[in-house]
């Protein structure tokens, strides 16, 4: 057996990254809708996160940086790759592990019947746990706005979710542009 | 349902679900793609990436000679290496061969369209005027691609021309370029991510090998993977070891 050459410091990266792994992929998928390339958007967030990793394993909740990071990606990934998700899809092999269960899916997929702005407080605030004011510095807006995209952003989503309204184009779910 | 739906519990649903779904690729491998990159704090700028190829490369070459030689290779220019046995294969960077080295982030590549390199061959300007030169625009969608080579009387010359390229680059940047060593047997690349004022990403493949420059830009989509980083220099080191390039 090789000898364990990797620094405490290394290990101590590690096991943060094993225990944040899964919800900052999930903040990416809530985004971005595509697991790989949610999966992407994290390991470039966790790769940033090491070369700051002196100063982020002080802070009270590094996992809260790394998936702001990630989110931020997934958002202006989403935003650029909205084209190329077509071909993405095709050409991407069969996935070897199973994917997202029903529940997710369904929720992801509602996520993004909701206006980005909306979509982006709701996984800042609910999936990556910023609270309102960082999201609001994030967003760069008011707080008010923030809650306001919140609220119209969850009751959207209730509605989008809720198993009677089972037509994919239920135009009762139109979310307000907040 | 809106009195009962519980976002958190929804939201802690999925965190778990994808925990479940997702084993990532390693912190070793974050770990390892961070320690390739070297931030460059060089330049800002605004200026549009697809429009810094074109005005930029020009100005890099030789600009009526304001530049000045360096006198030893610079940090961010990747030495120029003899191609060893293991090298890449000579093969022309064609539409296809990009899509092979791109995909699954960027594919279908078709040679033409909106030109990227507006200039066309850009690296004839200048003082210096090279022995080969060629362009090649290709786009994908939305996403562009430009791509120069061009063969110098040797390496040295060569050599000072990546310089010329990189720090010129830099200058026309809109925001600092993060630098990233690219693996490719027998050559030393050096790929380049920038911000391109318009909220996208582009990234610079800068490749000199022996007396050959060439250079890959592809802009308008975020920042590749490690292995696109590495498939696309390769891609590179190949062009530049064909007869065309």
């Amino acid at each position: 057996m090789p000898p364990d050459r990797s620094t405490s410091r290394e290990r101590d990266f590690a096991a943060f990254y094993d225990a944040t792994w899964g919800r900052t992929v999930a903040c990416a998928y809530a985004v971005t809708g595509d697991l790989a390339v949610a999966e992407e958007l994290a390991q470039e967030a966790y790769t940033r996160a090491w070369s700051r990793w002196s100063r982020l394993r002080g802070y009270d909740e590094p996992a809260a940086w790394v998936r702001q990071v990630a989110t931020r990606l997934a958002v202006s990934s989403w935003r650029r790759r909205r084209t190329a998700t077509a071909w993405l899809g095709r050409q991407r092999p069969p996935e070897p592990a199973r994917g997202p269960d029903e529940t997710s899916v369904a929720l992801v997929r509602a996520l993004r019947e909701l206006p980005e702005a909306q979509r982006r407080a709701l996984v800042l605030h609910h999936l990556a746990g910023l609270p309102v004011a960082e999201v609001a510095a994030v967003e760069r807006c008011p707080e008010g706005t923030v809650k306001a995209r919140l609220s119209r952003g969850r009751a959207a989503l209730a509605v989008l979710l809720d198993p009677s309204n089972d037509t994919p184009d239920n135009t009762d779910a139109e979310p307000s542009h907040a | 349902m809106p009195e009962t739906f519980d976002l958190d519990r929804a939201f802690d649903d999925l965190a778990r679900d994808v925990a479940d779904t997702s084993c990532g690729r390693g912190a070793d491998r974050a770990v390892a793609s961070s320690r390739r990159r070297r931030a460059v704090g060089v330049g800002a700028g605004a200026v549009a990436a697809l429009a810094a190829v074109a005005v930029c490369v020009p100005l890099l070459t030789g600009g009526g000679g304001t530049a000045t030689d360096p006198a030893g290779p610079s940090p961010t220019t990747p030495p120029p290496t003899a191609p060893p046995p293991e090298a890449p294969a000579p093969a022309p960077l064609t539409a296809e061969s990009l899509s092979a080295a791109t995909a699954p982030w960027v594919d279908g590549w078709r040679e033409g369209g909106s030109p990227v390199l507006t200039d066309g061959p850009c690296l004839s300007a200048g003082r210096a005027e090279p022995r080969a030169e060629g362009a090649t625009e290709l786009r994908a969608g939305q996403v562009g691609a430009g791509r120069v080579y061009s063969v110098w009387e040797d390496a040295a010359q060569a050599r000072d021309v990546g310089d010329r390229i990189v720090t010129g680059f830099a200058a026309c940047a809109d925001g600092p370029m993060a630098a990233t060593a690219v693996d490719v047997p027998g050559a030393s690349v050096i790929a380049y991510d920038y911000p391109d004022g318009s909220g996208a990403d582009g990234t610079l493949w800068l490749a000199v090998t022996g007396d050959r420059v060439g250079l890959l830009t592809i802009v308008g989509v975020d920042t590749p993977p490690a292995d696109v980083l590495d498939a696309v220099g390769t891609a590179l080191v190949a062009d530049l070891a064909s007869d065309e390039g």
